[in-house]
Protein backbone atom coordinates (compact mmCIF):
# COMPACT_ATOMS: atom_id res chain seq x y z
CA UNK A 1 0.00 0.00 0.00
CA UNK A 2 1.02 3.18 -0.74
CA UNK A 3 1.30 6.06 1.64
CA UNK A 4 -0.74 9.53 1.06
CA UNK A 5 0.55 12.97 0.77
CA UNK A 6 -1.90 15.30 2.30
CA UNK A 7 0.45 18.40 2.50
CA UNK A 8 0.49 18.29 -1.04
CA UNK A 9 -2.68 17.71 -2.01
CA UNK A 10 -4.12 20.28 0.11
CA UNK A 11 -1.17 22.91 -1.46
CA UNK A 12 -2.57 21.73 -4.79
CA UNK A 13 -6.18 22.92 -3.85
CA UNK A 14 -5.05 25.97 -2.64
CA UNK A 15 -2.74 27.00 -6.08
CA UNK A 16 -5.82 25.37 -8.17
CA UNK A 17 -8.35 27.39 -6.55
CA UNK A 18 -5.97 30.57 -7.23
CA UNK A 19 -5.29 29.37 -10.53
CA UNK A 20 -9.29 28.94 -11.39
CA UNK A 21 -10.13 32.48 -9.86
CA UNK A 22 -7.23 33.64 -12.42
CA UNK A 23 -8.42 31.64 -15.22
CA UNK A 24 -12.36 32.56 -14.59
CA UNK A 25 -11.04 36.72 -14.32
CA UNK A 26 -9.26 36.28 -17.95
CA UNK A 27 -12.11 34.44 -19.40
CA UNK A 28 -14.43 36.99 -18.33
CA UNK A 29 -12.52 39.80 -19.58
CA UNK A 30 -12.10 37.98 -22.77
CA UNK A 31 -16.15 37.49 -23.08
CA UNK A 32 -17.17 40.44 -21.25
CA UNK A 33 -17.89 42.55 -25.21
CA UNK A 34 -19.96 39.35 -26.27
CA UNK A 35 -21.73 38.45 -22.54
CA UNK A 36 -23.26 42.14 -23.12
CA UNK A 37 -24.07 41.84 -26.53
CA UNK A 38 -26.50 38.69 -25.15
CA UNK A 39 -28.07 40.79 -22.23
CA UNK A 40 -28.79 43.33 -25.33
CA UNK A 41 -30.01 40.30 -27.12
CA UNK A 42 -32.40 38.90 -23.93
CA UNK A 43 -34.16 42.51 -24.18
CA UNK A 44 -34.19 43.25 -27.85
CA UNK A 45 -34.40 40.02 -29.36
CA UNK A 46 -34.46 36.50 -27.20
CA UNK A 47 -34.38 34.34 -30.32
CA UNK A 48 -31.40 35.39 -31.52
CA UNK A 49 -29.43 34.53 -28.73
CA UNK A 50 -28.97 30.98 -29.76
CA UNK A 51 -27.20 31.60 -33.08
CA UNK A 52 -24.38 33.73 -30.79
CA UNK A 53 -20.99 31.69 -30.36
CA UNK A 54 -20.74 31.68 -26.60
CA UNK A 55 -24.87 30.18 -26.26
CA UNK A 56 -23.05 27.52 -28.77
CA UNK A 57 -20.01 27.15 -27.23
CA UNK A 58 -21.63 27.13 -23.07
CA UNK A 59 -24.88 25.68 -23.97
CA UNK A 60 -25.74 23.37 -27.27
CA UNK A 61 -23.73 21.45 -28.87
CA UNK A 62 -21.91 23.19 -25.99
CA UNK A 63 -20.49 22.13 -22.07
CA UNK A 64 -23.94 21.77 -20.99
CA UNK A 65 -25.44 19.84 -23.76
CA UNK A 66 -22.45 17.52 -23.76
CA UNK A 67 -22.12 16.92 -19.89
CA UNK A 68 -25.97 15.94 -20.12
CA UNK A 69 -25.59 13.58 -22.63
CA UNK A 70 -22.89 11.81 -20.35
CA UNK A 71 -24.61 11.48 -17.50
CA UNK A 72 -27.70 10.04 -19.20
CA UNK A 73 -25.32 7.92 -21.06
CA UNK A 74 -23.75 6.75 -17.83
CA UNK A 75 -27.43 5.39 -17.19
CA UNK A 76 -28.56 4.41 -19.99
CA UNK A 77 -25.00 1.89 -20.72
CA UNK A 78 -25.70 0.53 -17.17
CA UNK A 79 -29.59 0.22 -17.22
CA UNK A 80 -29.15 -1.36 -21.30
CA UNK A 81 -26.13 -3.76 -20.40
CA UNK A 82 -28.14 -4.73 -16.73
CA UNK A 83 -31.07 -5.81 -19.23
CA UNK A 84 -29.31 -7.39 -21.90
CA UNK A 85 -27.12 -9.81 -18.99
CA UNK A 86 -30.89 -10.33 -17.43
CA UNK A 87 -29.34 -7.99 -14.38
CA UNK A 88 -31.67 -5.49 -12.55
CA UNK A 89 -28.88 -2.47 -12.86
CA UNK A 90 -29.46 0.73 -11.20
CA UNK A 91 -32.81 0.65 -9.52
CA UNK A 92 -33.31 2.58 -6.04
CA UNK A 93 -32.07 6.56 -6.84
CA UNK A 94 -34.31 8.34 -8.25
CA UNK A 95 -37.52 6.66 -8.45
CA UNK A 96 -37.88 5.00 -11.56
CA UNK A 97 -35.46 2.57 -12.37
CA UNK A 98 -32.77 4.42 -10.89
CA UNK A 99 -32.89 7.66 -13.54
CA UNK A 100 -31.18 9.62 -10.52
CA UNK A 101 -28.55 7.33 -10.31
CA UNK A 102 -25.51 9.27 -11.69
CA UNK A 103 -26.19 12.38 -10.31
CA UNK A 104 -25.62 10.60 -7.21
CA UNK A 105 -22.86 9.07 -8.18
CA UNK A 106 -21.32 12.72 -9.76
CA UNK A 107 -21.93 14.10 -5.84
CA UNK A 108 -20.28 11.05 -4.66
CA UNK A 109 -17.15 11.44 -6.22
CA UNK A 110 -16.94 15.60 -5.85
CA UNK A 111 -17.33 14.78 -2.15
CA UNK A 112 -14.47 11.86 -1.78
CA UNK A 113 -10.88 12.63 -1.38
CA UNK A 114 -8.26 12.55 -4.37
CA UNK A 115 -5.38 10.07 -2.77
CA UNK A 116 -2.16 11.14 -4.44
CA UNK A 117 0.59 7.67 -3.60
CA UNK A 118 4.00 9.30 -2.17
CA UNK A 119 5.73 8.22 -4.73
CA UNK A 120 3.92 9.24 -8.16
CA UNK A 121 5.05 12.35 -10.36
CA UNK A 122 2.75 15.01 -8.38
CA UNK A 123 2.08 17.16 -11.02
CA UNK A 124 1.68 14.95 -13.76
CA UNK A 125 -0.76 13.29 -11.79
CA UNK A 126 -2.84 15.81 -10.90
CA UNK A 127 -2.48 17.54 -14.53
CA UNK A 128 -3.44 14.40 -16.32
CA UNK A 129 -7.61 14.16 -15.57
CA UNK A 130 -7.98 17.66 -16.48
CA UNK A 131 -5.73 17.60 -19.67
CA UNK A 132 -8.07 14.47 -20.57
CA UNK A 133 -11.20 16.24 -19.69
CA UNK A 134 -10.04 19.50 -21.86
CA UNK A 135 -8.36 17.14 -24.72
CA UNK A 136 -11.77 15.03 -24.67
CA UNK A 137 -14.33 18.21 -24.89
CA UNK A 138 -12.69 19.92 -27.42
CA UNK A 139 -13.25 17.92 -30.66
CA UNK A 140 -17.00 18.89 -30.40
CA UNK A 141 -16.34 22.23 -31.77
CA UNK A 142 -15.91 20.93 -34.77
CA UNK A 143 -18.75 18.24 -35.59
CA UNK A 144 -21.76 20.29 -37.09
CA UNK A 145 -25.68 19.58 -35.57
CA UNK A 146 -26.99 21.40 -38.37
CA UNK A 147 -26.36 23.79 -40.63
CA UNK A 148 -25.88 26.52 -37.84
CA UNK A 149 -25.43 24.06 -34.82
CA UNK A 150 -21.64 24.13 -35.24
CA UNK A 151 -19.79 25.66 -32.83
CA UNK A 152 -16.45 26.54 -35.53
CA UNK A 153 -17.43 26.00 -38.62
CA UNK A 154 -13.77 25.69 -39.85
CA UNK A 155 -12.30 24.63 -43.26
CA UNK A 156 -9.94 21.85 -42.25
CA UNK A 157 -12.57 21.07 -39.31
CA UNK A 158 -12.07 16.83 -40.29
CA UNK A 159 -8.34 17.45 -39.85
CA UNK A 160 -8.17 19.10 -36.52
CA UNK A 161 -10.41 16.46 -35.48
CA UNK A 162 -8.05 14.06 -35.67
CA UNK A 163 -5.28 16.24 -34.41
CA UNK A 164 -7.31 17.46 -31.15
CA UNK A 165 -7.77 13.59 -30.77
CA UNK A 166 -3.91 12.71 -31.83
CA UNK A 167 -3.42 14.31 -27.95
CA UNK A 168 -5.38 11.94 -26.14
CA UNK A 169 -2.69 9.17 -26.28
CA UNK A 170 -0.04 11.03 -24.88
CA UNK A 171 -2.26 12.38 -22.08
CA UNK A 172 -3.42 8.44 -21.45
CA UNK A 173 0.78 7.90 -21.57
CA UNK A 174 1.62 10.35 -18.60
CA UNK A 175 -1.65 9.41 -16.42
CA UNK A 176 0.00 5.75 -16.45
CA UNK A 177 3.63 6.70 -16.22
CA UNK A 178 2.59 9.16 -13.01
CA UNK A 179 0.44 6.91 -11.02
CA UNK A 180 4.25 4.69 -10.41
CA UNK A 181 2.00 1.93 -10.27
CA UNK A 182 2.67 -0.97 -12.80
CA UNK A 183 -0.76 -2.24 -13.47
CA UNK A 184 -1.31 1.75 -14.62
CA UNK A 185 1.86 1.22 -16.32
CA UNK A 186 0.51 -1.82 -18.24
CA UNK A 187 -2.50 -0.47 -18.90
CA UNK A 188 -1.17 2.88 -20.39
CA UNK A 189 0.90 0.56 -22.87
CA UNK A 190 -1.82 -1.12 -23.87
CA UNK A 191 -3.48 2.51 -24.91
CA UNK A 192 -0.57 3.24 -26.49
CA UNK A 193 -0.18 0.54 -28.72
CA UNK A 194 -4.32 0.20 -29.56
CA UNK A 195 -5.08 4.16 -29.97
CA UNK A 196 -1.96 5.04 -31.72
CA UNK A 197 -2.32 2.18 -34.37
CA UNK A 198 -5.99 3.06 -34.68
CA UNK A 199 -5.68 6.46 -35.62
CA UNK A 200 -4.24 5.52 -39.30
CA UNK A 201 -7.30 3.21 -39.78
CA UNK A 202 -10.00 5.70 -38.74
CA UNK A 203 -8.18 8.48 -41.25
CA UNK A 204 -8.12 6.11 -43.67
CA UNK A 205 -11.45 5.34 -43.68
CA UNK A 206 -12.98 8.91 -43.22
CA UNK A 207 -10.84 9.82 -46.17
CA UNK A 208 -13.81 8.36 -48.68
CA UNK A 209 -16.36 10.58 -47.48
CA UNK A 210 -13.44 14.03 -47.66
CA UNK A 211 -13.12 12.40 -51.55
CA UNK A 212 -16.45 12.64 -52.11
CA UNK A 213 -17.29 16.13 -50.89
CA UNK A 214 -14.32 17.22 -52.34
CA UNK A 215 -13.67 18.94 -48.59
CA UNK A 216 -12.51 19.03 -45.24
CA UNK A 217 -15.25 21.02 -43.42
CA UNK A 218 -17.82 18.81 -42.01
CA UNK A 219 -20.20 20.57 -42.89
CA UNK A 220 -19.55 20.85 -46.45
CA UNK A 221 -19.36 16.63 -45.86
CA UNK A 222 -22.48 16.86 -44.52
CA UNK A 223 -24.79 18.93 -46.61
CA UNK A 224 -22.87 16.95 -50.16
CA UNK A 225 -25.12 14.25 -48.56
CA UNK A 226 -28.45 15.31 -49.35
CA UNK A 227 -29.57 12.85 -51.58
CA UNK A 228 -27.67 9.74 -50.60
CA UNK A 229 -25.28 8.98 -47.87
CA UNK A 230 -21.79 8.19 -48.15
CA UNK A 231 -22.55 4.68 -46.13
CA UNK A 232 -24.47 3.85 -49.63
CA UNK A 233 -20.65 4.60 -51.04
CA UNK A 234 -18.38 3.30 -48.68
CA UNK A 235 -19.58 1.00 -46.13
CA UNK A 236 -16.33 -1.29 -45.46
CA UNK A 237 -14.98 2.40 -44.91
CA UNK A 238 -18.03 3.37 -42.08
CA UNK A 239 -17.78 -0.54 -40.38
CA UNK A 240 -13.85 0.02 -40.17
CA UNK A 241 -14.48 3.54 -38.76
CA UNK A 242 -16.94 1.87 -36.48
CA UNK A 243 -14.62 -0.58 -34.99
CA UNK A 244 -11.74 1.87 -34.63
CA UNK A 245 -13.76 4.10 -33.11
CA UNK A 246 -14.74 1.43 -30.23
CA UNK A 247 -10.77 1.07 -29.91
CA UNK A 248 -10.27 4.30 -29.52
CA UNK A 249 -12.59 4.41 -26.99
CA UNK A 250 -11.48 1.40 -25.36
CA UNK A 251 -14.92 -0.48 -24.74
CA UNK A 252 -15.46 -4.25 -24.83
CA UNK A 253 -14.77 -6.32 -26.71
CA UNK A 254 -11.30 -3.68 -26.97
CA UNK A 255 -11.00 -2.52 -23.62
CA UNK A 256 -7.83 -4.03 -22.74
CA UNK A 257 -5.94 -1.23 -21.27
CA UNK A 258 -8.43 -1.32 -17.99
CA UNK A 259 -9.35 -4.82 -18.65
CA UNK A 260 -10.41 -5.46 -14.71
CA UNK A 261 -10.16 -8.90 -14.61
CA UNK A 262 -6.37 -8.57 -15.69
CA UNK A 263 -4.72 -4.87 -14.48
CA UNK A 264 -7.32 -3.65 -11.44
CA UNK A 265 -8.78 -0.86 -13.38
CA UNK A 266 -5.95 -0.65 -15.98
CA UNK A 267 -4.40 2.74 -16.72
CA UNK A 268 -6.94 4.52 -14.00
CA UNK A 269 -5.73 2.35 -11.03
CA UNK A 270 -4.44 5.11 -8.84
CA UNK A 271 -6.78 7.75 -9.18
CA UNK A 272 -9.75 8.27 -7.13
CA UNK A 273 -12.84 10.52 -6.33
CA UNK A 274 -13.34 13.60 -8.97
CA UNK A 275 -10.17 12.65 -10.91
CA UNK A 276 -11.03 9.14 -11.85
CA UNK A 277 -14.99 11.16 -12.41
CA UNK A 278 -12.47 13.37 -15.06
CA UNK A 279 -11.78 9.97 -17.09
CA UNK A 280 -14.85 8.95 -17.36
CA UNK A 281 -16.68 12.09 -18.22
CA UNK A 282 -14.08 12.75 -20.59
CA UNK A 283 -14.73 9.00 -21.74
CA UNK A 284 -18.14 9.56 -22.49
CA UNK A 285 -17.40 13.31 -24.56
CA UNK A 286 -15.16 11.09 -26.51
CA UNK A 287 -18.23 8.48 -27.32
CA UNK A 288 -20.55 11.32 -27.76
CA UNK A 289 -17.72 13.44 -30.39
CA UNK A 290 -16.98 9.79 -32.34
CA UNK A 291 -20.82 8.94 -32.80
CA UNK A 292 -21.48 13.11 -33.99
CA UNK A 293 -18.72 12.70 -35.95
CA UNK A 294 -19.56 9.07 -37.35
CA UNK A 295 -23.26 10.53 -38.04
CA UNK A 296 -21.53 13.48 -39.73
CA UNK A 297 -18.98 11.77 -42.33
CA UNK A 298 -21.07 8.42 -43.14
CA UNK A 299 -25.26 9.11 -41.99
CA UNK A 300 -25.60 12.03 -43.77
CA UNK A 301 -25.34 14.62 -40.32
CA UNK A 302 -28.62 16.60 -40.34
CA UNK A 303 -30.03 15.50 -43.45
CA UNK A 304 -33.96 13.70 -43.01
CA UNK A 305 -36.96 14.17 -44.73
CA UNK A 306 -37.97 17.96 -44.40
CA UNK A 307 -41.03 17.76 -42.24
CA UNK A 308 -39.16 17.62 -38.70
CA UNK A 309 -35.92 20.71 -38.26
CA UNK A 310 -32.56 19.29 -39.00
CA UNK A 311 -31.73 19.44 -35.55
CA UNK A 312 -34.18 16.59 -34.71
CA UNK A 313 -33.03 14.38 -37.53
CA UNK A 314 -29.08 14.90 -35.93
CA UNK A 315 -29.94 14.53 -32.57
CA UNK A 316 -31.76 11.52 -33.89
CA UNK A 317 -28.85 9.55 -35.36
CA UNK A 318 -26.61 10.73 -33.08
CA UNK A 319 -28.88 8.85 -30.24
CA UNK A 320 -29.11 6.07 -32.01
CA UNK A 321 -25.12 5.12 -32.89
CA UNK A 322 -24.47 6.06 -29.38
CA UNK A 323 -27.07 3.45 -28.42
CA UNK A 324 -25.68 0.93 -30.52
CA UNK A 325 -21.87 1.31 -29.12
CA UNK A 326 -23.49 1.35 -25.66
CA UNK A 327 -25.18 -1.81 -26.42
CA UNK A 328 -22.17 -3.83 -27.89
CA UNK A 329 -21.06 -3.98 -24.64
CA UNK A 330 -23.26 -6.51 -23.44
CA UNK A 331 -22.83 -9.21 -26.33
CA UNK A 332 -18.86 -9.37 -26.20
CA UNK A 333 -16.22 -10.94 -24.39
CA UNK A 334 -12.38 -9.32 -24.43
CA UNK A 335 -9.74 -9.35 -27.03
CA UNK A 336 -6.14 -9.88 -26.97
CA UNK A 337 -4.00 -7.00 -27.35
CA UNK A 338 -2.03 -9.04 -29.90
CA UNK A 339 -4.85 -9.83 -32.18
CA UNK A 340 -6.34 -6.10 -31.87
CA UNK A 341 -3.03 -4.43 -32.88
CA UNK A 342 -2.78 -7.71 -35.42
CA UNK A 343 -6.17 -6.85 -36.77
CA UNK A 344 -5.46 -3.08 -36.95
CA UNK A 345 -2.34 -3.31 -38.99
CA UNK A 346 -2.79 -6.51 -41.22
CA UNK A 347 -7.00 -6.01 -41.55
CA UNK A 348 -8.47 -2.79 -41.40
CA UNK A 349 -5.84 -0.92 -43.39
CA UNK A 350 -6.17 -2.69 -46.39
CA UNK A 351 -9.70 -2.91 -46.51
CA UNK A 352 -9.30 0.88 -45.69
CA UNK A 353 -7.25 1.18 -48.93
CA UNK A 354 -8.78 -0.96 -51.23
CA UNK A 355 -12.11 0.95 -49.99
CA UNK A 356 -9.66 4.47 -51.35
CA UNK A 357 -9.34 2.96 -54.23
CA UNK A 358 -12.51 1.43 -55.53
CA UNK A 359 -14.16 5.27 -54.03
CA UNK A 360 -11.06 7.27 -56.45
CA UNK A 361 -12.27 4.97 -59.63
CA UNK A 362 -16.06 5.23 -59.04
CA UNK A 363 -15.77 8.95 -58.06
CA UNK A 364 -16.65 10.63 -60.81
CA UNK A 365 -20.05 8.61 -61.22
CA UNK A 366 -20.28 9.01 -57.48
CA UNK A 367 -20.44 12.82 -58.12
CA UNK A 368 -22.96 12.18 -60.75
CA UNK A 369 -25.09 10.56 -58.41
CA UNK A 370 -24.82 13.13 -55.95
CA UNK A 371 -25.88 15.44 -57.78
CA UNK B 1 -7.75 44.70 -29.48
CA UNK B 2 -4.58 45.98 -31.94
CA UNK B 3 -2.33 45.47 -29.15
CA UNK B 4 -3.21 41.82 -29.00
CA UNK B 5 -1.64 41.40 -32.69
CA UNK B 6 1.93 42.69 -31.08
CA UNK B 7 1.20 40.39 -27.87
CA UNK B 8 0.28 37.02 -28.66
CA UNK B 9 3.39 36.52 -30.91
CA UNK B 10 5.85 37.48 -28.19
CA UNK B 11 3.82 35.38 -25.66
CA UNK B 12 3.97 32.52 -28.27
CA UNK B 13 7.84 33.05 -29.01
CA UNK B 14 8.66 32.94 -24.93
CA UNK B 15 6.47 30.28 -24.62
CA UNK B 16 7.81 28.29 -26.93
CA UNK B 17 11.31 29.00 -26.16
CA UNK B 18 10.85 28.32 -22.41
CA UNK B 19 9.37 24.74 -23.53
CA UNK B 20 12.14 24.15 -25.80
CA UNK B 21 14.91 25.45 -23.13
CA UNK B 22 13.34 23.12 -20.84
CA UNK B 23 13.13 20.28 -23.33
CA UNK B 24 17.32 20.45 -23.21
CA UNK B 25 17.50 21.15 -19.48
CA UNK B 26 15.55 19.41 -17.54
CA UNK B 27 16.89 16.55 -15.18
CA UNK B 28 14.06 14.05 -15.79
CA UNK B 29 13.76 12.75 -19.44
CA UNK B 30 10.48 12.26 -18.94
CA UNK B 31 9.94 16.21 -18.47
CA UNK B 32 12.05 16.77 -21.07
CA UNK B 33 9.94 14.93 -23.53
CA UNK B 34 6.65 16.58 -22.36
CA UNK B 35 8.36 20.05 -22.68
CA UNK B 36 9.02 19.12 -26.47
CA UNK B 37 5.52 18.47 -26.79
CA UNK B 38 4.89 21.13 -25.29
CA UNK B 39 7.30 23.31 -27.83
CA UNK B 40 6.07 21.39 -30.75
CA UNK B 41 2.15 23.14 -29.64
CA UNK B 42 3.72 26.24 -29.36
CA UNK B 43 5.14 25.78 -32.61
CA UNK B 44 1.91 24.92 -34.21
CA UNK B 45 0.21 27.63 -32.48
CA UNK B 46 2.37 30.34 -34.08
CA UNK B 47 1.88 28.72 -38.20
CA UNK B 48 -1.67 28.87 -36.70
CA UNK B 49 -1.22 32.79 -35.71
CA UNK B 50 0.42 33.18 -39.31
CA UNK B 51 -2.06 32.34 -40.92
CA UNK B 52 -0.48 28.63 -42.23
CA UNK B 53 -3.79 26.43 -40.64
CA UNK B 54 -3.13 23.15 -42.54
CA UNK B 55 0.97 23.33 -41.46
CA UNK B 56 -0.20 24.37 -38.19
CA UNK B 57 -2.96 20.67 -37.73
CA UNK B 58 -0.23 18.53 -39.27
CA UNK B 59 2.46 20.24 -37.06
CA UNK B 60 -0.04 19.20 -34.34
CA UNK B 61 -1.00 15.71 -35.70
CA UNK B 62 2.26 14.25 -36.72
CA UNK B 63 4.81 15.90 -34.06
CA UNK B 64 2.60 15.96 -30.58
CA UNK B 65 0.56 12.65 -31.62
CA UNK B 66 3.44 10.87 -32.97
CA UNK B 67 6.77 11.95 -32.53
CA UNK B 68 6.45 13.48 -29.07
CA UNK B 69 4.45 10.06 -28.08
CA UNK B 70 7.22 8.23 -29.28
CA UNK B 71 9.90 9.50 -27.63
CA UNK B 72 8.16 9.38 -24.39
CA UNK B 73 7.29 5.66 -24.56
CA UNK B 74 10.62 4.88 -25.35
CA UNK B 75 11.76 6.92 -22.48
CA UNK B 76 9.45 5.45 -20.38
CA UNK B 77 9.70 1.90 -21.42
CA UNK B 78 13.95 1.89 -21.27
CA UNK B 79 13.99 3.69 -18.02
CA UNK B 80 15.41 7.41 -16.98
CA UNK B 81 19.14 5.52 -16.70
CA UNK B 82 21.27 7.65 -14.98
CA UNK B 83 21.02 11.03 -14.74
CA UNK B 84 22.61 13.67 -16.21
CA UNK B 85 25.71 15.68 -13.82
CA UNK B 86 24.78 19.17 -14.99
CA UNK B 87 27.78 21.29 -16.02
CA UNK B 88 27.50 24.87 -14.89
CA UNK B 89 29.47 26.17 -17.87
CA UNK B 90 27.41 24.22 -20.50
CA UNK B 91 23.98 25.68 -18.81
CA UNK B 92 25.33 29.02 -19.19
CA UNK B 93 26.01 28.62 -22.54
CA UNK B 94 22.81 26.90 -23.28
CA UNK B 95 21.08 30.44 -21.58
CA UNK B 96 22.78 32.59 -23.36
CA UNK B 97 21.78 30.83 -26.50
CA UNK B 98 18.04 30.55 -25.89
CA UNK B 99 18.48 34.26 -24.75
CA UNK B 100 19.91 35.10 -28.42
CA UNK B 101 17.25 32.72 -30.17
CA UNK B 102 14.23 34.76 -27.65
CA UNK B 103 15.71 38.18 -28.84
CA UNK B 104 16.35 37.39 -32.41
CA UNK B 105 12.86 36.29 -33.00
CA UNK B 106 11.58 39.63 -31.15
CA UNK B 107 13.47 41.80 -33.21
CA UNK B 108 12.24 40.01 -36.03
CA UNK B 109 8.22 40.23 -34.83
CA UNK B 110 9.10 44.10 -34.52
CA UNK B 111 10.61 44.03 -38.24
CA UNK B 112 7.45 42.23 -39.41
CA UNK B 113 5.18 44.60 -37.61
CA UNK B 114 7.41 47.70 -39.18
CA UNK B 115 6.49 46.39 -43.05
CA UNK B 116 3.10 47.50 -44.40
CA UNK B 117 0.32 45.43 -44.56
CA UNK B 118 0.74 42.89 -47.71
CA UNK B 119 -2.12 43.72 -50.04
CA UNK B 120 -2.35 40.36 -51.30
CA UNK B 121 -2.88 37.48 -49.68
CA UNK B 122 -1.72 33.88 -51.40
CA UNK B 123 -3.94 31.96 -52.25
CA UNK B 124 -3.98 27.88 -52.95
CA UNK B 125 -5.89 24.84 -52.92
CA UNK B 126 -4.99 21.41 -51.96
CA UNK B 127 -4.77 20.46 -55.39
CA UNK B 128 -2.19 22.56 -56.46
CA UNK B 129 -0.22 22.11 -53.31
CA UNK B 130 0.01 18.52 -54.49
CA UNK B 131 0.42 19.37 -57.59
CA UNK B 132 3.68 21.26 -56.82
CA UNK B 133 5.01 18.99 -54.45
CA UNK B 134 4.91 16.06 -56.68
CA UNK B 135 5.71 18.26 -59.30
CA UNK B 136 7.70 21.16 -59.59
CA UNK B 137 9.52 20.55 -56.09
CA UNK B 138 9.76 16.53 -57.36
CA UNK B 139 13.27 16.97 -56.72
CA UNK B 140 13.85 18.82 -53.23
CA UNK B 141 10.95 16.14 -51.91
CA UNK B 142 13.61 13.24 -52.88
CA UNK B 143 16.55 14.74 -51.61
CA UNK B 144 14.55 15.53 -47.96
CA UNK B 145 13.22 12.16 -48.39
CA UNK B 146 16.94 10.65 -48.95
CA UNK B 147 18.36 12.85 -46.18
CA UNK B 148 15.74 11.50 -43.91
CA UNK B 149 16.68 8.23 -45.30
CA UNK B 150 20.49 8.69 -44.00
CA UNK B 151 19.36 10.02 -40.88
CA UNK B 152 17.17 7.18 -39.65
CA UNK B 153 20.49 4.87 -41.35
CA UNK B 154 22.70 7.06 -38.91
CA UNK B 155 20.36 6.55 -35.54
CA UNK B 156 20.63 2.59 -36.28
CA UNK B 157 24.72 3.31 -36.26
CA UNK B 158 24.65 5.28 -33.39
CA UNK B 159 22.34 2.52 -31.83
CA UNK B 160 24.17 -0.37 -32.35
CA UNK B 161 27.33 0.84 -31.55
CA UNK B 162 26.04 1.63 -27.75
CA UNK B 163 24.97 -2.17 -27.59
CA UNK B 164 28.15 -3.39 -28.11
CA UNK B 165 29.89 -1.00 -26.06
CA UNK B 166 27.47 -2.46 -23.25
CA UNK B 167 27.57 -6.04 -24.00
Amino acid sequence: MQELDKDYASSFVKYSIAAVIILLALVLYLIYPSLLNIVQLLFSNPSAILGTTLFKLLIFPGLIYVSIVALIAEWVERKLVARIQVRVGPFYVGGWEGLLQPIADLFKLITKEIIIPKHADKNIFILSPILAFIVGALPIIVVPYSPTYVIWDYQFGLLLYFAILAFYPLVVLLAAWSSNNKYSFIGGLRALYQQASYEVPLFLAALPAVMLAGSFSLTAIASAQARVWFILFAPLSAIVFFAGMMAELERIPFDMPEADSELVSGWTTEYSGIAWGLYQFAAYVKLLAYSAFFVTIFLGGWQGPAFLPPLFWSLLKVGIVVLILLSVRGFFPRIRIDQLVRAGWGRLIPICILNIVIIALLQPYIVHILG
Amino acid sequence: MKYLDFIIPIILVIFSSVAAILSLESRSLVYGAVSLAIFFLGLSLFFFYLGLTYLAIFQVAVYVGAIAVLIMFTVMVVGEGQGRKRSIPLLGMGLLGGAIIIASFLMGISYFFSLPNPSVQPSFTLASLAKDIMGNYGLVVFILALLLTSAAYGAVALARREVEETA
